[in-house]
């Protein structure tokens, strides 16, 4: 069987002897969807990489000693880089305080200033930014990362009636968020669609 | 999820309207027990304005995308896996030692409380025969079960921390 059709379970397995081939495809397997959820979580490409390193780091010491008990082996990666992330943003808030501001999107402007600006896409950026962590963390796992709400809810170590109410919360409150552009956005996208239809 | 209404219908339609608020408008992104049950009902004109809302919502999520990985950064988590593999077959009498307590958890602190007993006594021994001669030898046994404890509990620190 090559690694390609291992389960991550026979794979952690395998590198928790010391199997470089199983690592590398653990690797393979995970980086990217750890590397986006890092990077919807923290807003920094280097700050991510530097996550994604630490989960990574923390993973090759522990997985000799996983078990799965029912719990899926990317669950529990994205329960490790979710931590590392939190840590992350714990400690930027604590050396930059003004940047957690939640009313604040778009690296200080204000909504009706961001609603001038071209790029949609750093606008929905912003607001995702603008988010408080846990409702911005639901969505990330849910909505991107396309876990289930239980996954999500084994992650972030809370009930899936909570992940629920964070999403619904969330969502509320991006769509509040990009009201004021919301025509400038879906006007955008529907021209996109009839060129493409044309 | 829970429902105020029990009509059925209404049950239903309420459902609907509610995973639409918490997962959006396209039902693959809904628990799997209520995409079988209700996606059929986000057509019903009663959603239509959920459902337009939830649309342009997710629409706009979608503009953002996540960059990917870079190989520098994959070739990186691989070097750090090899990293770990040579430090750990470096320390390799030591892992025997930690592996022939890993039976239970507070074995490896009884056993090198033991160890030290053990070795202060061969040293007081040792030191009142000799003239102190071997004494050092006997410190450096006490020192190394001390370094083996305290690296146990630190594997176990971290552990707890996940």
């Amino acid at each position: 069987m090559s690694e390609t059709d291992e389960s991550d379970e026979a794979l952690a397995t395998r590198a928790g002897r010391g199997d470089r081939a199983a690592a590398a495809a653990l690797i393979s397997r995970h980086t990217d969807k750890i590397f986006a959820a890092c990077c919807r979580m923290l807003r920094d490409e280097a700050a991510s990489e530097d996550a994604v390193q630490e989960t990574f780091l923390r993973l090759w010491r522990h997985v000799g000693r996983w078990r799965s008990q029912g719990a899926r082996f990317d669950t529990w990666l994205y329960r490790i880089a979710m931590n590392i992330c939190l840590d992350k943003l714990r400690k930027r808030k604590r050396e930059a305080p003004e940047e957690a501001a939640p009313t604040m999107i778009d690296g200080g402007k204000r909504p009706d200033q961001a609603l001038f600006d071209k790029d949609r896409s750093r606008i929905v950026w912003a607001a995702l930014g603008a988010l408080p962590v846990r409702q911005r963390m639901a969505i990330t796992l849910c909505h991107y990362q396309e876990l289930s709400n239980i996954d999500a809810a084994v992650v972030m170590g809370v009930s899936v009636e909570a992940v629920e109410s964070l999403l619904a919360r969330g969502r509320r409150t991006l769509r509040a968020a990009l009201a004021p552009q919301r025509a400038n956005l879906m006007g955008e996208l529907a021209d996109e669609h009839s060129i493409i239809a044309s | 999820m829970s429902t105020r209404s029990s009509h059925p219908e209404d049950v239903a339609t309420e459902t609907a309207r509610r995973c639409l608020e918490i997962y959006g408008a396209d039902p693959a992104k809904w628990p799997e027990a209520a995409r079988v049950d209700y996606a059929d009902m986000i057509a019903s004109p009663a959603l239509a304005d959920g459902r337009a809302e939830a649309e342009a919502l997710d629409a706009a999520l979608a503009t953002t995308h996540a960059p990917a990985a870079s190989d520098a950064l994959k070739n990186s988590l691989l070097e750090s896996f090899d990293a770990l593999r040579k430090r750990r077959s470096g320390a390799s009498a030591s892992d025997l030692f930690t592996a022939a307590f890993a039976f239970g958890r507070f074995a490896p602190a009884g056993v090198a409380a033991g160890l030290i007993a053990f070795g202060a006594a061969i040293g007081i021994m040792t030191s009142s025969t000799t003239g102190g001669t071997t004494a050092p030898t006997a410190s450096d046994y006490v020192e190394e079960a001390f370094v083996i404890a305290f690296a146990e509990n630190e594997e176990e620190a971290l552990w707890a921390e996940e």
